[in-house]
């Protein structure tokens, strides 16, 4: 059923919508049979029954007596999706004061009703500067007002049309130098992350243009400047960026404000990862927070399970356990249905890893059974909670070891992840496992962390190395 | 003292004409096909219709369509509308407002029902939203495209507008989509801004002689790859970049063989932006 358009469009309504949609479909659907369809099938949401069974009961209720005609009830089903299409289709335009007036203007224009178009065009003009922040969308549809104002038949326009020209000019360079900066920002974070090419057409004429002063007064315009800077690896730059991304975070449409803000996330973290954990990873939980109170990272009412994981690590490793905890129960009802439970668990997992609670971790891991998706990082996180806990405890050094044993043949056995991605959990495993086993017969503390940095140097993929170095540490010093 | 009681008197007439002349004007542009049908539609709420338009549409539909209608008929029209109430001119003016609204509704459903490209266009901004609806988003966005590649299709600035918003929203709605947002949507979308830009002053250089320049800080840039490389296939812009040396008799020749591969529209376009000169 799940692929079925009826019952897919049912689950996106909200009852606000039935709400409306039932009033609308007394008034305007036309054949009795599907506005009495639509009634029941109202009735059932948002999860609607139209299995065959489901289709039958309903065809009894509207053709009683009648043999059951699959063609027939798939006729009216189809009836109600253009009909829910269309009022989707209608809410949204009404909804979008732009395209609505836009439109309007142009019906206007054709039916030769020029004064009331080039109200409209002055109403369109007022919105664009009253809501919009200068950018790309905004020059683009101020050359759309100008065009259709210099295509005007209208013998009494305001403006000249050589003033007119003179304005679509400036505004179309205001445009192309805008948009190109903002795709040249997202095409180099991009090929940083998936290493492809980061041509971007253009792009030193606006960049000449800029040094040479063009558009150097624009604050958003700097920023992506400075993003630019970012996405090439000049560092100093980082705090000026910071400082003029918050100024203006408020005056940001939601898109560009995301490029900005992750464009900045994923240079913090590239700095984590190449060690600067200390500063930086206090950095990443600042911006999410500040993300999270601008409210940007909700986008269609939901948030994505990487960006809910990040928090919850970056959270953790800011020691803002408390915060930590209450942002799982408040945003965990914005992820997918299906990943909620398999995220609840696992972050609460982390938590108490993180707060050395290992035995509450481990209870967390142990007692739901995680999806497919979530295996690779939970059974990790197990096997590193028991790592833990051997440290306290060496009775724990059989099960230790029979968790790794399990987790390897599972790695080797299991062909759903590329070998690219296990190895680093492949490596993890296989050094967890040798420290334990220098551990169990005795060697020192010392001796171990000394055969550790040693074999970190050989640079290959270990999952949670920095948290073993620590590990490690921690037990040398309590050792001593 | 800038109005007198008589002058304040003046305009507020003058308002409740202006906005009964709205109305009338809007309902002016109905044919009569469509004006039937606005029959139904001034009772639907979504057109944010109710009785009372219904019963204002019923008493102005004898006066289309040139809806020239005297201050003694808006008194019966009144008397019709609200049979039990004494005139209240401020009572009529809402009444036409409300019209108005229907009417303005009644219009954009109807660009809506008759424009492919604009319905489609709105449904994928529509479900982009709504996660369950990634088949109807995925689909309609795959028939704008196929609309789009028409070979007849004016690709002007409108065209290319509408190329970079759904390439922009297909980016934007990536968490949702089986669309990979891969280099080639990226790289679309580039272009898709590189020849809006460039139609969007294309035309513009029409308007200027050999010696002038367009005083835009890229249309160098621009001119080059449409001679060049990223525009070099799209007829339209090069003929607008070589109409300022059509002196030279090579360029001229260009120029004929150019025009005679435009499409009808293609050609009826850059007719228009020669006019416009």
């Amino acid at each position: 059923l799940r692929g079925n358009k009826t019952y897919r469009l049912f689950q996106s309504l909200s009852s606000n919508e039935i709400k409306e949609l039932k009033r609308e479909s007394k008034a305007s659907v036309t054949l009795p049979l599907v506005s009495k369809l639509f009634a029941l099938l109202c009735r059932q949401h948002p999860v609607i029954d139209i299995s065959l069974e489901g289709k039958q009961k309903l065809f009894k209720k509207l053709y009683p007596g009648q043999d059951y005609s699959d063609v027939t009830i798939r006729r009216l089903l189809s009836e109600i999706n253009k009909f829910i299409i269309d009022y989707l289709c209608f809410k949204k335009l009404y909804e979008d004061e732009w395209e609505r007036n836009f439109r309007l203007m142009q019906i206007y224009e054709k039916g030769k009703l020029y004064q009331r178009a080039h109200r409209l065009r002055q109403q369109l003009h007022s919105y664009l500067d009253l809501n919009f922040t200068e950018s790309d969308r905004f020059f683009k549809k101020k050359i759309l007002l100008y065009q259709s104002e210099l295509n005007s038949l209208n013998p009494d326009t305001e403006m000249s049309k050589e003033i007119l020209r003179e304005k679509i000019c400036e505004t179309s360079d205001r445009y192309f130098a805008f948009v190109k900066m903002r795709l040249a920002v997202l095409i180099k974070s991009r090929a940083k992350i998936v290493k492809t090419d980061d041509f971007v057409s253009f792009l030193p004429v606006v960049k000449t243009a800029y040094c040479n002063g063009f558009l150097e007064q624009n604050q958003l315009f700097n920023l992506y400047h400075f993003a630019l800077q970012l996405t090439d690896g000049e560092e100093e730059i980082f705090s000026e960026y910071e400082r003029i991304y918050f100024s203006m975070q408020s005056e940001l449409a939601q898109e560009e404000n995301l490029l900005l803000f992750y464009t900045g996330l994923n240079y913090i973290i590239r700095q984590v990862n190449h060690g600067n954990r200390e500063k930086y990873g206090k950095v990443a939980f600042k911006w999410y927070k500040s993300a999270l109170e601008s409210n940007i990272l909700i986008i269609n009412n939901g948030l994505s399970t990487t960006t809910f994981s990040n928090i919850v690590s970056f959270g953790c490793r800011a020691h803002a356990i408390d915060w930590t905890l209450s942002f799982i129960s408040a945003y965990l009802k914005y992820l997918p249905p299906s990943t909620q439970k398999d995220e609840e668990k696992y972050s609460r997992a982390l938590v108490y890893f993180q707060i050395k609670d290992f035995k509450k971790s481990v209870t967390n891991l142990t007692d739901y059974s995680f999806s497919q998706k979530y295996l690779l990082k939970t059974k990790l996180l197990l096997i590193r909670s028991y790592f833990e806990i051997y440290f306290d405890d060496t009775e724990y050094y059989q099960l230790l070891l029979n968790n790794i044993a399990a987790f390897e043949s599972f790695l080797n056995r299991n062909k759903t992840w590329p070998q690219k991605a296990k190895v680093p959990y492949i490596n993890s495993c296989r050094v967890m496992k040798k420290i334990a086993k220098k551990r169990n017969k005795l060697m020192s503390l010392e001796q171990i962390l000394l055969w550790y940095e040693s074999e970190m140097e050989k640079e290959y993929p270990i999952t949670g190395k920095m948290w073993l170095l620590d590990t490690l540490k921690q037990n040398r010093v309590e050792a001593k | 003292v800038l109005f007198g009681a008589n002058t304040f008197k003046q305009l507020i007439l003058d308002r409740h004409n202006e906005i009964i002349a709205d109305a009338l004007e809007t309902l002016s542009l109905l044919s009569v096909e469509d004006f039937k049908k606005l029959r139904q539609a001034s009772r639907l709420p979504a057109f944010f219709g109710s009785e009372r338009v219904f019963q204002l549409y019923i008493a102005l539909r004898s006066h289309y369509p040139d809806f020239s209608v005297s201050p003694g008929d808006l008194r019966k029209i009144y008397g019709k509308i609200f049979p039990d109430k004494k005139f209240s001119s401020h009572r009529l003016e809402k009444s036409f407002v409300e019209l108005q609204k229907t009417t303005e509704a009644f219009l954009l459903n109807l660009e809506l029902e008759k424009e492919e490209i604009f319905k489609a266009r709105m449904t994928v901004i529509a479900v982009a939203e709504r996660p369950y609806l990634f088949n109807l988003f995925s689909k309609t966005l795959d028939k704008i495209h196929e609309i789009c590649s028409q070979e007849d299709l004016l690709k002007n600035t409108a065209h290319w507008y509408l190329q970079s918003e759904l390439f922009d929203l297909l980016y934007s709605n990536k968490q949702h989509n089986k669309y990979d947002i891969n280099d080639k949507t990226l790289e679309s979308l580039n272009a898709a801004c590189d020849h809006f830009f460039a139609h969007s002053i294309g035309p513009l250089i029409l308007t200027k002689k050999a010696s002038e320049r367009v005083s835009s800080l890229f249309v160098e840039g621009i001119a080059t790859a449409v001679q060049n490389s990223e525009l070099a296939d799209d007829k339209l812009l090069q003929l607008f970049f070589l109409q300022t040396k059509i002196d030279d008799p090579v360029i001229a020749e260009k120029v004929k063989e150019l025009k005679a591969e435009l499409t009808v529209s293609e050609r009826d376009y850059f007719n228009h932006c020669i006019q416009l000169r």
